[in-house]
């Protein structure tokens, strides 16, 4: 007798094209996309999402968590200091004191546990999915991102135009880290500014990121590293308390703009 | 003569004791009417336009590279103004990790100073926790500082514990330790095997260190002149932490004879 119910190939196909279509033509519209699925954008989701906020992450990689799977040299040790362990207990992510204030846990366990509270609250997400643009609107103000697939930067483009799509929403939060990428197409448009990394004051670093997390322009709030970038604040290590809080923080900013954003649409 | 000599205080700082200051700048100098206010700052919190305006001075004073002199040309960010505009509007934000003008963020202190408090006579000496610098036109880049004389005089918490260089060996160490990688907790270790030889922040002793800040304020203002060269008189311009906690904390006596004379000189004339 055979393991498995019988289906044709063909079902499977359609699964998988009728589930993946619904999604994007529900999602061709939503209130807040996070552009990055690393630990800021994934909290910042998870906290959206929880509150009923309509909430789809962009993430270029195949795979979700960003650089929450490793710390530093490659060593799959995540640390933080606190109060970010309070985040830890809230996920229900086992870790161990290091040092009073100091906490660490593992980078696998972590990052699952994270992605999965992001999906059990309700996110979704497009991945092996790129940020190309972003979509304007009145006064600049940022409504939504261009987007297409992750291996089509790999083409040659005299092999075929390979067009993107654009998708809308409330409120977009670029949590892209270093690269800062939304930000970085809005500063070549000559839309805006960032600083660039500071090299001062490494230890201040974490507490700078999480009280400068929030809006940078209308429609556009910033998170996690791409903080640093804006606002040429010190480089950080690997611990990533601050990613958790930042992405708390940016998710509170979230929660006291969607309302003015609706009012004036 | 001086007539009064007011003392903003820093509540961001929790071991600072600005009574203590009072007390003791009272005893050094008897002719002046010495008295603490709450921060300078604080006014700003109640009033939006003004908040406004003074967060996007501070904005503009801050230094972004250290290379580059003089900020006030600088148009910031509007997210750097809403971060000044929310330290300004929550009394409990810590001010680290950031370097600003002292000279720009003196104006902008100074221009909330009463008129009828200006002049020779009034020595304001603003205690503020955020972190300030000075252009060094010899070596072409920003210096962080713990005092800077003037009208207002500013004394920096955060430059009590940044601005005078730990030991050599400290940097040789951490280098080591961010080179290999070391994690936080190493790095946590590295600073506790100095405490002894520098400041920390919130450190016990910081109302004591400072009591010679604000003396170097007041002599800058009676003779011209805030730095001694003595290494064991308070008015001393420590650049390492040793010096610096050699000339207001663990010094045999307090001033080099020169300034004994000047201080006594003044507790005279306040007797008389």
């Amino acid at each position: 007798m055979a393991l498995f119910h019988p289906i044709d190939e063909k079902d499977v196909t359609r699964a998988i094209v009728g589930g993946f279509m619904r999604q994007f033509d529900e999602y061709a519209e939503s209130d807040v996309i996070i552009v990055g699925g690393g630990p800021s954008g994934l909290i910042a989701g998870r906290e959206l999402a929880s509150k009923g906020v309509k909430t789809l992450i962009v993430e270029r990689n195949n795979y979700i968590g960003g650089g929450f799977w490793i710390g530093g040299y490659l060593m799959n040790k995540v640390t933080f200091r606190a109060p970010a362990q309070e985040v830890l207990d809230e996920l229900g992510i086992p870790y161990e004191e290091a040092k009073e204030g100091l906490y660490v846990a593992d980078g696998p366990h972590a990052c699952s546990k994270l992605i999965a509270a992001a999906c059990d609250a309700g996110v979704k997400f497009a991945n092996m999915t790129i940020f190309e643009d972003v979509v304007l609107r009145e006064e600049n103000r940022v409504a939504g991102v261009v987007i297409n697939w992750t291996p089509i930067q790999s083409l040659p483009r005299e092999i075929t135009c390979v067009d993107p799509v654009a998708i809308e929403c409330k409120i977009v939060i670029d949590c892209t880290g270093h690269d800062a990428c939304v930000l970085s197409k809005l500063e070549q448009r000559g839309l805006a500014k960032t600083l660039g990394f500071g090299a001062m004051w490494v230890e201040r670093s974490e507490d700078l990121l999480v009280e400068h997390t929030g809006e940078f322009m209308p429609g556009l709030v910033i998170a996690g590293m791409a903080v640093s970038t804006a606002y040429g604040l010190p480089r950080m290590g690997p611990t990533f308390g601050g990613m958790l809080l930042s992405g708390k923080r940016a998710a509170e900013v979230v929660m006291k703009m969607l309302p003015e954003v609706v009012a004036a649409s | 003569m001086i007539s009064n000599i007011y003392i903003y205080e820093e509540p961001r700082c929790s071991t600072l004791d600005c009574s203590e200051l009072v007390e003791y700048t009272a005893a050094m100098i008897p002719t002046a009417q010495v008295e603490s206010r709450g921060p300078i700052l604080e006014s700003a919190a109640s009033d939006y336009e003004l908040m406004e305006n003074i967060a996007g001075s501070i904005a503009r004073a801050k230094i972004r590279d250290l290379s580059i002199p003089s900020p006030q040309h600088q148009t910031p960010l509007s997210g750097e103004v809403a971060y000044e505009r929310q330290r300004l509007a929550n009394s409990k934000s810590s001010v680290y990790g950031l370097l600003y003008d002292a000279h720009e963020f003196s104006r902008l202190c100074m221009g909330l100073i009463p008129e009828s408090e200006s002049g020779l006579k009034h020595v304001h000496v603003v205690i503020t926790n955020q972190l300030i610098g000075t252009w060094d036109s010899a070596d072409r880049r920003y210096h962080a500082r713990t005092i800077l004389c003037g009208s207002p005089s500013l004394i920096s918490i955060s430059g009590l514990v940044e601005a005078p260089a730990k030991a050599p060996g400290y940097y040789l160490a951490r280098r080591s330790a961010e080179a290999l990688g070391i994690d936080e907790e190493a790095k946590v270790e590295l600073a506790e095997s100095f405490a002894d030889d520098c400041l920390s922040f919130d450190d016990p002793r910081v109302t004591e260190a400072a009591k010679g800040y604000v003396l170097q304020a007041i002599s800058h203002r009676l003779t011209g002149e805030a730095f001694c060269s003595e290494p064991g008189c308070r008015l001393f311009n420590a650049h390492w932490q040793r010096e610096l906690i050699a000339a207001q904390l663990n010094g045999g006596h307090e001033f080099c004879r020169e300034h004994e004379i000047l201080f006594r000189r003044q507790q005279k004339e306040g007797k008389a």
